[in-house]
């Protein structure tokens, strides 16, 4: 499936070096971490990642292809999805409509098919809905397929907007802390799915603060220090480092 | 007898006309666009229709068809440079636009007759003309707003950000967009030089501006029985009430304010909603007790 | 002859700058787009009409009467209109809508006080002496517009810039919560912009008035449309730059009408707004609060 590299990537800000000189990968098949402390840049690369902010210097390449100037939709159907540090559903839309929005690439009705009203679109939507409630399924949520998007606890919202990003089809997820605001059953639960995700194939990117998690789950870790790189390696490696416990582990004993 | 049935049918014209304004402006702002241009649109369409008819004495299907085309164009044309301004500053260039046409069509007295605009244009298109055109682009939109592309559109207009990063293109339905709204109002100025046998420029000011703004506002601009709504609404209130023809602006005025602070989504889709609301409550509950008796 | 072209350039841009910096006051501050500010500016001409009218008050009373009456209307205006939206954090369009609204509402009962006439300033309202300075004629009315102005201008750079009011103006500009939450009184700053702006246009208004000798209740609408390329052209919130650009405004209108086409002046003026919006919708100057989100980062 699909690899994403990043090669000496940077984005400045009016002189404030957010991200400088960063080089990582993220292979398919398995779960990279990138831990930071807050501020650090993280999700800065992700939106260079996914296009909504430009390169200041540096190549972004999925498979040997070069993606830094593709417009943000375009990466997304190339099969980059992600989700939100802070969630950002349709709060009026019901569960079921917010998560179709992620499989509107696979819609591929004619305009003249659209115009005219034609069966072949109420057949498009109908299968688009059975698969929504798969997705649902697999999350253990059919019962809240109808809820207002905006009715739900936290932690249930994050999981529309992992099916969301999911609906995609995607070769590489970039997820943005999911698992924050969740106890650690919730957390453990998504973690296996992730872990599933990344069994399929998928190149799945982690960002979190939840360590446990973290070093349970990632095959890989990236530490990122006010836009640097300052470490890398399997968890138990990071954590012994230093200089990421200089940074921010603090009295993580275990 | 005959008199009275003929008033009904003028305000129907009226009413038709002004749903097919009505429905140019939804369809931008559904999909997140905050463009005013459709007077500049349908004054186009209008001009374009009136000058095949006197001059080259084309028909009326010929005519409309023209009419829409220059719609079309000029809406594509505006998506380009509108592509890169969001919001407040769509709003602006639009108005700036409307301004632009009309300043166009008075100066250009060759082409447009100035200040007198055309006049003398053959009544081509009646009541039942009216009735088809509308009824069709309603069709229309009402498929084109139940499928994908409505669907994205709503994305786009919730939270642009989001919708890119689902891979809807925002500029191509945007573009879109603007084509869509130009062929409507196109050929809704088309219908009017037809109508009213005349084409005035002060017509396609900033009265339609806001008139048309008014509509979408006051009926909603999701489902497409928004504009038609507001524009119904907007066009027989003068007709039942003296005080409320020759305080046109206060109504307007009125209805604006009120409707924006209390009713945001316009009547229709806060109509809509509620019942959706009450719709997905017992489908919720129903799901909840299979869900219980899946796992008794 | 050219200087003379250029005066007039002087006095209009003037009077554009005046009703530019209420209008971009508040975009700049509060960021809404205030489309009644025309209807405030016509109705500062109204009440500095009627104060001479009816109250045979001395032109230079009328003026203060209207500024203040125009400043508080400005304030009820946002408290009628805009404070309800932010109590349900509404959408910036919604803030559109309902100053368009209030706007014709406020038109159109002018239109009823006014029974749609256009009214005038008897004679002898403000004294008629002209002079001659370098060789071009120089009404002490011109005198009096472009004079106001430039004093109007510097007190409220001084306003803004120099005093605690001022600074808190800035701090909401920047940002209005944690503004609020460094005790700055948001309430206050509103009061404050609104009024200022309120007054601002008042005062446009009076001037017109007099220098056209004409009040009636459309006079805001090509003003509103002139207001919208001074800000573009000036950048948003930018005090300096409203000024710059209303200058600049008068000179191309007064051009383009002198030496082009009367008709074609409106035209070339939205063409020029539609370019700046392509090239540079920002603006050419700094602002009060720093970008504003408006094509893709």
């Amino acid at each position: 499936m699909a690899e994403l590299k990043l090669d000496n990537v940077s984005r400045h800000f009016f002189g404030v070096q957010a991200v400088k000189d960063l080089t990582m990968s993220i292979a398919a098949g398995r779960i990279t971490g990138l831990i930071g402390p807050n501020g650090a840049g993280k999700t800065t690369v992700v939106n260079m990642i996914t296009g909504l902010l430009k390169l200041s210097g540096g190549r972004i390449l999925l498979d040997d292809r070069d993606i830094g100037q593709l417009q943000p939709d375009q990466i997304a159907r190339l099969g980059v999805a992600r989700t939100f540090q802070n969630i950002r559903l349709l709060k009026e839309a019901s569960v079921i409509d917010n998560i179709a929005v992620g499989f509107h690439v696979s819609d591929e009705s004619s305009f003249v098919a659209q115009a005219l009203g034609l069966p072949s679109v109420r057949r498009t939507r109908v299968q688009m809905n059975e698969r929504v409630r798969k997705l649902l399924a697999e999350f253990a949520m059919s019962e809240y397929a109808e809820c207002l998007a905006g009715e739900l606890s936290y932690g249930h919202q994050r999981r529309v907007e992992i099916m969301r990003a999911l609906a995609l089809e995607p070769d590489v997820l970039l997820l943005d802390e999911p698992v924050a605001g969740m106890n650690d059953v919730e957390a453990h639960e998504l973690g296996a799915i992730f872990r599933s995700l990344a069994d399929r194939g998928l190149a799945v990117l982690v960002i979190e603060h939840n360590m446990d998690l973290v070093m349970k789950l990632c095959d890989e870790v990236y530490v990122l220090e006010s836009g640097e790189l300052i470490s890398h390696g399997v968890p138990e490696q990071v954590r012994a480092d230093p200089r990421v416990i200089e940074a921010y582990l603090g009295v993580a004993a275990c | 007898m005959m008199d009275a049935l003929a008033g009904y049918q003028s305000i129907l014209d009226l009413i038709l006309l002004n749903c097919g304004l009505a429905l140019s402006q939804y369809v931008v702002l559904r999909a997140g666009v905050f463009s005013v241009a459709t007077p500049a649109l349908a004054s186009v369409g209008a001009y374009a229709a009136g000058i095949a008819a006197l001059r080259l004495g084309v028909g009326a299907v010929t005519g409309l068809l023209i009419a829409a085309e220059a719609g079309t164009v000029m809406g594509l044309l505006l998506s380009l440079p509108l592509a890169r301004l969001r919001g407040v500053f769509q709003a602006i260039a639009t108005v700036a636009l409307v301004q632009i046409v009309l300043s166009l069509a008075l100066y250009a007295t060759d082409l447009t007759g100035g200040a007198n605009g055309l006049n003398g244009i053959p009544k081509l298109v009646g009541t039942p003309g009216l009735l088809l055109v509308i009824a069709a682009i309603v069709y229309v939109l009402g498929s084109l707003g139940r499928s994908r592309i409505g669907h994205a559109f709503d994305a786009i207009r919730q939270d642009e950000t989001v919708a890119v990063t689902l891979g809807i293109s925002a500029v191509s339905h945007q573009a879109l967009a603007f084509a869509l709204s130009g062929a409507i109002a196109g050929l809704t100025g088309g219908l009017m030089a037809y109508h009213n046998h005349s084409v005035v420029p002060e017509e396609f000011g900033f009265n339609m501006l806001v008139t048309v703004l008014a509509y979408v506002v006051l009926g909603g601009r999701r489902s497409v029985l928004g504009p038609i709504a507001g524009a119904t609404i907007l066009t027989l209130l003068p007709e039942l009430a003296r005080p409320l023809a020759e305080n046109r602006l206060i109504v307007h005025g009125a209805i604006l304010m009120i409707v924006i602070t209390y009713l945001p989504h316009g009547i229709v889709d806060t109509f809509l909603i509620a019942r959706r609301r009450r719709m997905t409550a017992a489908a919720r509950t129903q799901d909840l007790n299979e869900a219980a008796n899946g796992r008794a | 002859m050219i200087a003379q072209q250029l005066l007039n350039a002087l006095v209009v841009g003037s009077v554009y700058a005046l009703f530019a910096l209420g209008f971009t006051l508040i975009f700049g501050v509060h960021h809404i787009l205030n489309l009644a500010h025309g209807a405030v500016f016509m109705w500062g001409a109204f009440v500095g009409l009627y104060a001479v009218t009816l109250l045979h008050a001395p032109f230079i009373v009328a003026l203060l009467v209207a500024c203040i009456l125009a400043g508080l209307l400005s304030v009820a205006l946002d408290w009628i209109a805009f404070r309800p939206l932010r109590r349900r954090g509404a959408p910036e369009f919604s803030a559109i809508i309902t100053s368009i609204g209030a706007g014709l509402i406020l038109m159109n009962i002018a239109q009823r006080v006014s029974q749609t006439r256009v009214m005038r300033y008897p004679f002898g309202t403000f004294p008629i002496e002209v002079y001659t300075v370098f060789g071009l004629r120089v009404t002490l009315l011109q005198l009096v517009i472009v004079g106001s102005v430039a004093l109007i201008v510097a007190a409220l750079f001084a306003y803004i810039f120099y005093t605690g009011f001022g600074r808190q103006i800035r701090a909401v500009a920047i940002n209005e919560r944690t503004a609020s939450l460094l005790g700055v009184s948001p309430g206050r700053v509103y009061f404050q912009t609104f009024f200022i702006s309120g007054a601002l246009a008042g005062a446009a208004g009076v001037l017109i008035g007099i220098a056209f000798n004409s009040v009636h209740f459309l006079m805001g609408e090509p003003y509103m449309l002139r207001a919208f390329v001074v800000i573009v052209l000036g950048g948003l919130g930018s005090i300096g730059g409203a000024v710059i650009a209303g200058l600049l405004l008068g000179l191309i209108q007064t051009m383009t009408i002198a030496y082009v086409s009367t008709d074609l002046s409106d035209a070339v003026l939205f063409s020029l707004l539609f370019l700046i919006l392509l090239v540079r919708p920002t603006g050419f100057f700094g602002t009060l609060r720093m970008e504003r989100r408006v094509t893709r980062a």
